[in-house]
């Protein structure tokens, strides 16, 4: 996503700079992802509601950074005039479009690079033609009307007529709290919702009456228009939508509730860590260091492959080992596992690793994985980590430890595997 | 003679697979890890929080470890969640504090910068992680001499 919004910016920013509007909107429209909302569409589901409020401008304080910027750089566009051409249509048209979407992008190229001198002001904001799109777009009103009108090739100038409201320059900010207030999937190109908005006569607000007084904004239905609970919900869209994208790197992630989402996380990530951690240890440390434990423990699995009770019973006497030390302190119990090359996972990653790996290993894979799952805990059991997943690498072998700690702590995951490089 | 060197040789070797050498060798090379990760992601603020952390850990006698890292931890922790009320409020901070404390810099992050930071420090372990499982194999095959 951001790289994207960076090249729509490198975009932006040419496009700015051309002076022909038409081109310039051409260049627009073509430049888009493919990915982006269908702006073919004529139709917009939802009407011109979007009426900025008529309250004095103080009023509603800019709820973000972004909308701070943007009423900046209105001021800077209206007391710089004209400028040139539609280029403070076109200013205006990237800058509401830009809020919608990226948000956090534009909080953050608003907070680095305050607006420039001149045309280059609105470089900061991102080109998006996302979820705000048509609302943003309709709000795109501007004094410079005319320049509008030209800019946008249908120009149904007598029904739109309506919609060319006069700004101030407190108005960016109402735009922005109206636009946020459409949470608006599809986002029709702004000419042709220019186009639609005569047809959409029905709904609401904006009618197409001449300089409308301007009316609050209706709410959609089961929303509110305070500002404050509008900022609420599109953060907690944001952290909806990263939480999304952490459950796709995340494995087993299909847990709908959040709480338990985030415990995956949190075991993921402790995963991660203590995997470097013995990947840091055991393998590269010096294969020469290791090599007695490894020769005592292969012995023992080896023992343990043959004759699953046999060898269990020097596992058992590790397990109980490790159990006991990790009821008084987790420190010490990796200590230990450490000292042996071992390291501790949950179960689900452990059954994913030695699945993985069953085939280019030549591993024994002991019997005592079965009696993982005999002793029932919180769900979580161990695995072994592959020291290395080479051509099979002849003194592996997976050894499942699991912890009897059940009652101690809630969040144990419980197991400790075993690899034995 | 060869009594002695044999003694020698086997000090050496239980220097070398001493726990403590062991460990400490281990230690230097989770650093190494360590400043793998913050080379391979620059940009990111917990590559940075992990990059002070390591340049304290070794200009540990004249950095003010303490002086730069308290307000930080003091400021964002308390932007959470206002809006569901009751258990639900507190199960889910408990973890976003856990996770803070796992993700270097993230006592400084809100939910949302959080949860970002931690998608890109997943990634950047999972990267490290198979570097160096595949770093481990290759020695692992030098020695036993499957590939030489």
């Amino acid at each position: 996503m951001q790289p994207c919004s960076r090249e729509m910016q490198a975009m932006a920013l040419q496009e700015l700079q051309i002076a022909a509007h038409d081109d310039f909107f051409d260049q627009m429209l073509s430049s888009l992802p493919p990915s982006w909302p269908d702006l073919g569409n004529p139709k917009s589901p939802w009407d011109l509601a979007g009426k900025p409020q008529d309250d004095p401008a103080g009023e509603y304080p800019p709820y973000d950074e972004s909308s701070l910027l943007a009423s900046r750089l209105r001021q800077h566009q209206i007391s710089g005039g004209g400028g040139s051409g539609g280029s403070p249509a076109e200013k205006s048209m990237g800058l509401h479009l830009a809020q919608h979407q990226q948000m956090m992008l534009a909080a953050g190229m608003g907070r680095s690079s305050p607006v420039g001198a001149g045309d280059g002001g609105l470089i900061p904001m991102p080109l998006s033609l996302g979820n705000g799109g048509s609302s943003d777009s309709r709000l795109l009103l501007d004094r410079s009307r005319d320049e509008v009108d030209a800019a946008f090739k249908p120009p149904n100038s007598t029904g739109s007529e309506g919609i060319y409201n006069g700004f101030s320059s407190g108005s960016a900010q109402r735009m922005a709290q109206a636009a946020n207030q459409q949470h608006f999937q599809g986002s029709p190109v702004p000419s042709q919702s220019f186009g639609a908005a005569p047809p959409s006569s029905g709904n609401t607000t904006t009618q197409a009456a001449a300089a409308p007084p301007r009316q609050r904004v209706r709410a959609r239905r089961g929303q509110a228009t305070d500002p404050h609970s509008i900022a609420e919900r599109l953060r907690r869209e944001r952290i909806a939508e990263r939480m999304k994208a952490l459950q796709e790197l995340v494995p087993n992630a299909n847990k709908t509730d959040k709480a338990s989402m985030l415990d995956e996380i949190i075991d993921y990530v402790k995963f991660l860590q203590l995997q470097v951690k013995v990947l840091s240890m055991s393998r590269l440390g010096g294969a020469a260091a290791v090599a007695p434990l490894v020769a005592d423990v292969s012995s023992e699995a080896g023992r343990g492959g043959g004759g699953g009770s046999g060898g269990s019973d020097s596992l058992a006497v590790t397990e109980h080992q490790v159990a006991k030390l990790m009821e008084e302190d987790m420190g010490s119990a990796m200590q230990y596992l450490q000292g042996k090359g071992l390291c501790l996972m949950p179960i689900s990653l452990a059954s994913a690793i030695s699945s993985a790996t069953a085939r280019t290993t030549s591993s024994l894979i002991p019997s005592s994985l079965n009696h993982i799952n005999s002793n029932n805990n919180n769900g979580g059991v161990g695995a072994g980590i592959n020291g290395g997943d080479g051509p099979s690498s002849p003194s592996m072998s997976v050894l499942t430890v699991q912890s009897a700690m059940g009652a101690g702590s809630d969040t144990m995951k419980d197991a400790a595997s075993v690899s034995k490089p | 003679m060869e009594l002695e060197k044999n003694k020698l040789d086997s000090n050496k070797a239980r220097d070398l697979n001493d726990s403590r050498t062991v460990i400490e060798r281990g230690r230097r090379i989770k650093i190494a890890a360590e400043i793998g990760l913050v080379a391979s992601s620059k940009g990111r603020q917990w590559s940075r929080a992990l990059h002070r952390r390591l340049l304290r850990k070794k200009g540990r006698d004249y950095s003010n470890k303490n002086g730069c890292n308290n307000y930080q931890m003091m400021n964002n922790v308390g932007k959470e969640d206002h809006e569901e009320g009751g258990d639900e409020v507190v199960e889910i901070e408990r973890r976003v504090r856990v996770l803070q404390s796992l993700v270097p810099g993230g006592e400084a992050m809100e939910m949302e910068s959080l949860f970002e930071e931690t998608a890109d420090y997943i990634e950047a372990l999972e990267g490290q992680v198979s570097a160096m499982r595949a770093l481990a194999t290759f020695l692992d095959g030098l020695e036993k001499k499957w590939i030489m």
